[in-house]
Formats: structure tokens, sequence, C-alpha cells
């Protein structure tokens, strides 16, 4: 019996988010030095022969569309990972980073730029994990899987963690640049393979939680609700705590620490649409892939600025505003 | 015995059951059976073990001993068959995210849901019956984050209604509630119990179990003071040893039918 008020706003805001993100991508297939005709970049989207020199097909396949693909990918990922993190943890301040898993990918990744630069997503990959586990074993050994144990054990894991990454910077002489590049995130020279692999992680994550929807949605009633409810609460929480994890260490290991998107995106759309996690799991996705693709964009139109620095600059000033709008909203 | 409806074989029956949390025991050894078509009330002073013992029946906590619940063994049943058996109604919620209180009201359908389909007609007749219930019909858009304690109180206890299960454990209801909505829960809570249902409830409301309980169970330190029905069990010698303070006892013409009522107080 949803309101018809409350129904035309959902459509309009879906419409709105399918609309912009059309327009954001044909803004990032389109822009850069070397002007492309617009029925010609979509013909070579499409694998078709079309009007376009060899040169201008290359940059559209190799360069501009792979680094499409990433945006929208990492975006989408980060914003429904903290959509299912924000659930399953009963907390709206909950993201991608609280577990720790973002400084444990850093450290992962600044160890294998100090040891001479090869392995470094694979590496940021096994720090993520390990920070995973570290703050999950931590909440565990320390009385339990509340979201208040994981939160405090996610930032103590974190701040380890990341006294290790300014120990390495200090360290790492003439690597220094290297490793604050990377920790700033950049999807510039993104491979096709790469771009999917994210994706994937994200659309799994995306269809598991659509999938328990409804059982978030008790899930993130909390004190214990889901279990009176008859969910099989563990199984679900340890599966999208997982799958959540992967999908972050994919992003954060093959195109740096990205900030601020699963937090903001979430936010927002929560305000716009409510809490109810099948909804709002499906406007994030598109949200938080429009969010991304506009910051890449922007951070390439100023010359290439790291996009973490991008969505940390509009993020937080826009995050400020949501908590000083009222707790209430929340 | 007010119970006349009690059914053999239903309710609830402990059999040695301790729990508590870490090294912490809470409940020690508890053997009782509370029966089905009547209103049992538990009471005790704070840190009895009352809210342990009901969130242990509703699945939330593990325990050793052997809990039955309408005749199945509580570890035996999956969530799903646990979530359509028992509804729990747990104190103070505090509500987080701003779902209105029509979505979690329907949550309550959770474990009726069938295979893929949405929310049917059935479980959103069975929502509204049950915010009627609570009076909520006005406020079934408003969002839960923006309504007071009692409120959400009264949210929570219609989630657990549209649940529709056959027992009903409920820690404190009717600790934030006004008296017009404490009087309309407990009229329905016996008026389940009498349809059959079964009925564990934990308060700090002695009066109010002597109005409405039919059974009453007293806790202390995790062990089982006194059992028995609500005319046997409750007396000033109870009351006086489970609390640790002296109660007086008068009879006051409060009932609806016109007879006295006993009415107790700490002095």
């Amino acid at each position: 019996m949803r309101r018809s008020g409350e129904r035309s706003r959902t459509c309009f805001v879906f419409l709105g988010l399918l609309l912009l993100l059309g327009g954001a991508a044909l803004w990032r297939l389109l822009s850069g030095d070397m002007a492309i005709p617009l029925s010609g970049a979509l013909k070579a989207v499409l694998g078709l022969e079309g009007v376009l020199t060899p040169q201008q097909a290359l940059v559209i396949q190799a360069v501009r569309l792979p680094r499409l693909l990433a945006s929208l990918g990492a975006g989408a990922s980060l914003a429904v990972s903290g959509v299912v993190l924000q659930g399953i943890l009963v907390n709206p301040l909950a993201e991608p980073y609280t577990l720790g898993i973002a400084s444990g990918a850093a450290l992962g990744a600044s160890l294998g730029i100090s040891l001479g630069g090869a392995w470094i997503p694979a590496a940021a990959f096994a720090g993520a994990l390990a920070a995973l586990f570290l703050s999950l074993l931590l909440a565990w050994r320390s009385g339990g899987f509340s979201p208040l144990h994981m939160v405090l054990s996610g930032i103590v894991i974190g701040s380890v963690l990341s006294a290790g990454v300014t120990l390495l910077k200090a360290l790492a002489g003439e690597r220094v640049a290297a490793i604050v590049l990377w920790l700033m995130g950049s999807f510039s020279g993104a491979s096709m393979e790469g771009a999917l692999v994210v994706a994937a992680g994200g659309f799994a994550l995306f269809a598991a939680a659509w999938w328990w929807g409804r059982d978030l949605d008790a899930i993130s009633l909390g004190e214990n609700r889901a279990v009176y409810l008859g969910v099989e609460e563990r199984r679900i929480k340890g599966t999208l705590l997982v799958l959540a994890s992967l999908a972050t260490a994919l992003t954060v290991a093959s195109h740096g620490i990205i900030g601020f998107v699963g937090l903001v995106g979430p936010h927002l759309l929560r305000m716009a649409l409510g809490p109810s996690h099948r909804m709002l799991l499906t406007a994030s996705f598109l949200g938080g892939a429009l969010l991304l693709t506009v910051a890449d964009g922007v951070a390439r139109s100023l010359g290439e600025l790291p996009v973490g620095v991008v969505t940390s600059l509009a993020g937080g000033p826009v995050f400020c505003w949501i908590l000083l709008r009222g707790r209430e909203k929340l | 015995m007010r119970g006349s409806l009690r059914v053999s074989g239903g309710g609830i029956q402990l059999d040695c059951v301790s729990a508590g949390y870490g090294e912490r025991r809470v409940l020690d050894g508890l053997s009782a059976e509370f029966p089905s078509g009547a209103l049992t009330m538990l009471l005790g002073p704070n840190g009895s073990g009352k809210s342990t013992l009901l969130r242990l029946l509703g699945g939330a906590l593990p325990f050793s001993g052997n809990a039955v619940l309408a005749g199945r063994s509580l570890r035996r049943l999956s969530p799903g068959q646990r979530g359509k058996l028992v509804g729990m109604v747990s104190q103070s919620p505090s509500l987080t995210f701003p779902f209105t209180v029509e979505e979690v009201v329907l949550l309550g359908r959770l474990p009726h849901r069938k295979f893929l389909s949405g929310w049917t007609m059935e479980d959103r007749g069975c929502a509204m019956e049950a915010a009627c219930e609570m009076e909520l019909g006005e406020m079934l858009s408003r969002r839960v984050s923006s309504l007071s304690g009692g409120e959400k109180q009264r949210v929570l206890i219609a989630q657990v209604i549209a649940q529709q299960p056959e027992i009903f454990l409920l820690d404190e209801p009717s600790s934030a509630l006004d008296p017009r909505h404490t009087l309309r829960l407990f009229r329905f809570l016996r008026k389940c119990a009498r349809e059959g249902a079964t009925v564990v409830a934990a308060a700090h409301d002695i009066n109010l179990a002597a109005e409405y309980a039919d059974c009453v169970c007293f806790l202390k330190n995790g062990r089982i003071e006194a059992f028995g029905d609500v005319e046997d069990a409750l007396n000033d010698t109870v009351l006086s040893s489970v609390y640790d303070v002296p109660f007086a006892s008068f009879d006051a013409d409060l009932r609806e039918d016109g007879r006295w009522r006993r009415v107790w107080r700490a002095v």
C-alpha cells in the first residue's frame, strides 16, 4: 500500500539516475584529447565497423571504454558494499572501510611497492582480507559480532595498519611518491579484464544481497529481530560480509583507496527512497556507478588528479551536510 | 484455575535449562512448564534472569538442558519453523533506520513468506489488523525513527501480532506504554491465551500480573523461587522474599465485573 506520492518519487529517482548515468557515460566516452564523433564512438563500443580511424577506435576500445567500465563497476561495488555493511552492522556510518579493509589493502600495496613494485594488486588484496580476518577475530574474541564490537575492532585494526603504512612511507625513500599516488586511487590505465573482475565482484554482492533483501531489512532492525523472525541470521550475515569484503578488496586492489562513495551514495538514496533494501540496493548500484564515473571525469579534466582526492573533497562536505541536516534522517 | 482451555502437550517445557553470557551464569538449572492456553507472567528483581530466559526461548541464546516448545525440541527447530512458532517482543527497540511503520509491521510476515513471492494480500491484511490492534492505523506511513519510545514499542508489538505465533514471548512489553495501551495489550494477550496461545510476559507490575495472569513464575538469582496459579503463588510472603522488601496488600473494588481485587504495594 505504498502511497502514490511515494511511488512517483521512486520512479522519478530511478529515471533520474538512469538518465544521468547515460549522460555521464557518454561524457566519459567523448571527452579527452582526441575528438571522436558520437555515432562512431557508439559503434566502436558495440564492436561495429564504423567511420572511425584505427587510432580513434583504439582509443575508445582500449582506453576510454575500460576506464568507463572500471569506474562504473568500482562505484557500484563500493556503494553496494556500503549498503550491505550498514545493514548487517546496523550502523548508518559503516562503510567498506569501517572494518579496516581499506587500511589492510593500503598496507599490502605499500609493502608491495616498497619491495620493488611487483604484484601490487595481489598484495593489496591479501592485505584487505587479512585486515578483515583480524577485525573479525578481535571482535569475536572481545565478546561477539555485535555492531559495536565490530566497528571498534575495525577502528583498532585500521589504526594499527595505517600506522604501518606511515612507517613504510617513511622508510620508502624515493618510492614514497608511488605509494602516495597509489593510496589516492586512480582509473588511468584500467584494463578491460580488470574492470570486468571488479564489476563481477560488485554484481555477486548485489545479487546475493538483493535475494536476501527482506532478510536484510529484518537484520537491519537490530537487536536480534531477525533471529526472532526466523531469519538464518548467521549464515546470511557471514556470506554477505565475505562477499562485501571481496568486492571492496577487488576494487581497492585495482584502483586504490577511494573514500566516501560507500557512505555518501547510500545515504542520499536512503533519504530519497527509504531504507527498504531491495530498492536501496538497486538505486545504490546505479548511484555509486554514477558518482564515481563523474568523479573520475572531474579528476581527469582537472589534469589527471587522483580520483580519491576528488571523492573525498566532494564527499566530505556532502557528508557534513547530511550529518547537520538532522540525526533523525540518518 | 482460570485457564480452562489449557491444552496438554502444547506450551513450553523447561528441563534443567542453564544459560549465561561468557563466564557468567544467569540461569541455573530451570525446570518448569508454562502451559498453553494461559498467560504466564515472569516476575523477579532486576538481573534475575527474566530477559535471559525469554531470549533463550526466542532462539537467540545458546543453552544447556532441554527446552520443548509446543511439543518440539527448541534445538531441532529450523530458524524458519521457529519464526512461525514463536514471536518475541524485546525490550526498548532502537529501530535505527527510517523504515515506515507499515514496513516494520509487514516484516512480521517474514516467516510466512512464499518462495519468490512478494507480500500477499493476506500478509497485508494481517499487518493492517495487527497495526489497528495497537492503534497504529493513523501512522502507517510515518518513519519509525521519528516515533517516541512507547510508539516504537507498539510498532514492535504489532509486528509480533502480525507474525501470528503460537507462543508469545514479551520482555517488559508495557515498560514504555501508557496505561491505555498497557490495558489494550494485556486484554489482547489474554484473548490470545483464551484462544489457545501460550503467552509468557516478563513484567515488574505485580498488580498487572494479579489482574491478567493465569500463572506467575518468580525468578531470583537464576532460579525459580515460586511458580503456580496466580491465586496461590502471588502472596505477601513470596513477594517479600523475592524482592527483599516488605509488601502490604489491600482489597479494592477495581474489577470490571465489580468483584473485589487484591492490590499489592511495596512498603
